[in-house]
């Protein structure tokens, strides 16, 4: 599965954060390192595979943890209207 | 050594991160400690998120106000700037300051589009620019310019002429245009010296990144053409000498660049002072006279208002 970035949301990387603005609500918020890595290699055609791989690697966390955790995390970003899912 | 390298170097002999702050280099510090593995202070990293934000919320307003405002507009300063930084992030900016040709009428139209009044309209009445707006929910003031803040003794060009040599801004927005460089540097130039003369490290980057690549001859043209010569001179010869290392010449740099190559802070008292003797740099000697008198009864008059303030807040506070 992967994901976009809708054309009403800008963002702007600075050092390990990222904070993103959606232009329709005016609503903005900032990103911790984790989120912005998620974040990063989504918006660079990442898939979820990758970026769960990644965190596992990353934080020696359990894959089925980073599954759960990734998902709960997506599906906020997306009923924030911030991500769109491209595929199934 | 490029530019930036020598603003490293000047990061790295600052004393404190207040005089960062001061300098305007705090953002650009960050972005230094965040490559060299450092740990940067929370406050500092709340201050470059508000940066972003600010970044992010001045793209979104100029497209907002595009669509609402007839006629040319013209960003200038900050959020202008920034785009001439390495990233727009690393340069700290606090509103939008717009040139237009109906400054009145396009007040009126953005507040009639949504925008809100920050205040106090009686005190920008025979100011520079009208009272600050503000787009509910974002953080960043738009404020709209007739004129422009410089020496007292400055001849700014009518807007008309700024407008007819506007070119496309670099923040990259449809009808979104911004001074020539020419006029954008010696404007820089004339607002940084009318706050104090040589008043941070961030007035002489702004510069130097605004007149990079253009004719010194054709600057200096300009800037006496405004009247205001000698002042460019001194702001130029200063940014050489902090960029360039150019070896500074003039005794009176010598004597008060001391803050900006050691990344200090002046004191209150200094800078008043500076802000007197800065009128010396007028064409002529009437002039100086004239301006030191109109800025020493401004600071004086704002310095009495101040003092009975506090006496007063003294005795109400007084059990």
């Amino acid at each position: 599965m992967r994901f976009r970035i809708p054309n009403h949301v800008d963002f702007r990387v600075v050092h390990d954060e990222i904070v993103v603005l959606d232009v329709r609500s005016d609503l903005y918020l900032a990103l911790n390192p984790t989120a912005a890595l998620i974040w990063t290699m989504l918006s660079n055609k990442g898939t979820l595979e990758e970026v769960v791989a990644e965190l596992t690697d990353r934080f020696g966390i359990e894959n089925s943890v980073a599954t759960t955790e990734l998902h709960r995390h997506l599906d906020d970003l997306v009923a924030r209207g911030l991500l769109e899912p491209v595929d199934a | 050594m490029s530019m930036w390298d020598r603003i490293d170097r000047l990061i790295d002999i600052a004393p404190t991160l207040e005089d960062l702050r001061a300098h305007g280099l705090h953002l650009l510090a960050a972005q230094r400690w965040s490559q060299q593995g450092q740990a940067i202070p929370d406050v500092l990293r709340d201050e470059v998120r508000a940066t972003a934000i600010a970044d992010l919320a001045a793209r979104t307003l100029l497209i907002r106000i595009r669509t609402i405002l007839d006629g040319p507009v013209l960003l200038i300063k900050g959020p202008e700037v920034a785009t001439r930084y390495p990233t727009s992030t690393l340069r700290p900016f606090h509103d939008l300051d717009l040139v237009v040709q109906e400054v009145e009428t396009a007040q009126q139209a953005l507040l009639a589009a949504g925008f809100i009044s920050m205040g106090g309209e009686q005190w920008f009445t025979h100011h520079h620019h009208r009272a600050p707006l503000i787009w509910p929910g974002l953080p960043l003031a738009i404020e709209l310019h007739e004129s422009f803040w410089g020496p007292t003794w400055m001849t700014c060009p009518p807007t008309e002429e700024l407008l007819a040599t506007a070119v496309p801004a670099r923040v990259n927005i449809d009808g979104i245009q911004t001074l020539s460089p020419h006029y954008h540097s010696i404007l820089l130039a004339a607002h940084s010296w009318q706050h104090v003369p040589l008043r941070r490290v961030l007035d002489l980057i702004d510069i130097a990144v605004m007149s990079e690549g253009i004719d010194r001859k054709a600057l200096d043209d300009v800037a006496t053409q405004m009247n205001i010569g000698r002042v460019w001179g001194a702001m130029i010869r200063a940014t050489d000498a902090l960029f360039l290392n150019q070896e500074v010449q003039s005794w009176s740099l010598r004597l008060w660049a001391r803050h900006l190559t050691g990344v200090t802070r002046r004191s209150v008292r200094a800078q008043y002072l500076n802000r007197w003797l800065g009128t010396a740099w007028a064409p002529d000697l009437p002039t100086a006279l004239s301006a030191a008198q109109s800025i020493m009864r401004d600071d004086l008059g704002k310095w009495f208002r101040d003092y009975r303030r506090r006496v007063r807040n003294h005795f109400l506070q007084a059990p």
